[in-house]
């Protein structure tokens, strides 16, 4: 079990309305130290910014929101999301697993290539 | 031959109503993410209830995925469970 498969998930997360910059700057450093740990490759990372709820959180109407996509071992998720319960100022996620048993020898085929390496795989081809 | 038991030919629309048509098979371009309300919110009612099959018109497949999506978009307040309208 040298190679194990690995997953793509996308998570967004809220963020508590009246949160400091430096309190959002905390809770997406954990998230981020989290997928270091667990070595996963992080394919996107949005903020949507402060956003509109469809009903009240904790006596909220808003909510900071954010968005990312990464591949990462199984086992991953749970960790972030027991690290995203503990915050306070993090009031909503949800994670959702994208694609299963992703072979970690072809992993290259699913993040996305920069330009570059497009342009020199085109002209290798050529 | 028609099956008398079904008789009027139009999916046992017996009174009023058209045929409609899966807005996702007609339009290939549209697709369905929890993460995009503008779309999921033609497949709600105004009360924020999930439009049955019969009335959306939607394949089974596509009916399936509607569903897990509007769910998925409830849990991160994206859309309502409900809107309350004190009468």
């Amino acid at each position: 079990m040298a190679n194990a498969k690995l997953r793509k998930y996308e998570l967004i997360y809220l963020v508590h309305p009246e949160a400091t910059d430096e309190e959002r700057a905390r809770v997406a450093g954990r998230v981020s130290q989290v997928l270091e740990e667990y070595g996963a490759h992080l394919i996107s990372n949005e903020d949507w910014g402060k956003r509109k709820l469809a009903y009240e959180i904790q006596k909220f109407n808003k909510a900071y929101y954010t968005y990312m996509i990464f591949i990462t071992k199984p086992g991953t998720t749970q960790e972030i999301e027991r690290v995203l319960r503990m915050l306070d100022s993090c009031v909503r996620f949800q994670t959702i697993k994208l694609l299963d048993g992703i072979d970690p020898d072809h992993l290259d085929r699913y993040l996305p290539e920069p330009e570059a390496a497009t342009e020199a795989k085109e002209e290798a081809d050529a | 031959m028609r099956n008398p038991r079904f008789g009027d030919g139009d999916g046992g629309r017996g009174r009023g109503g058209r045929r409609k048509v899966d807005r996702f098979l007609a339009d290939k371009t549209l697709v369905i993410d929890y993460k995009d309300p503008s779309t999921l919110k033609y497949f709600v009612t105004e009360r924020g209830k999930i439009v049955p099959r019969r009335v959306s018109g939607l394949c089974a497949k596509n009916q399936r995925k509607i569903t897990q999506a509007i769910k998925r978009a409830r849990m991160i307040a994206l859309m309502p469970f409900t809107t309350v309208n004190a009468h």
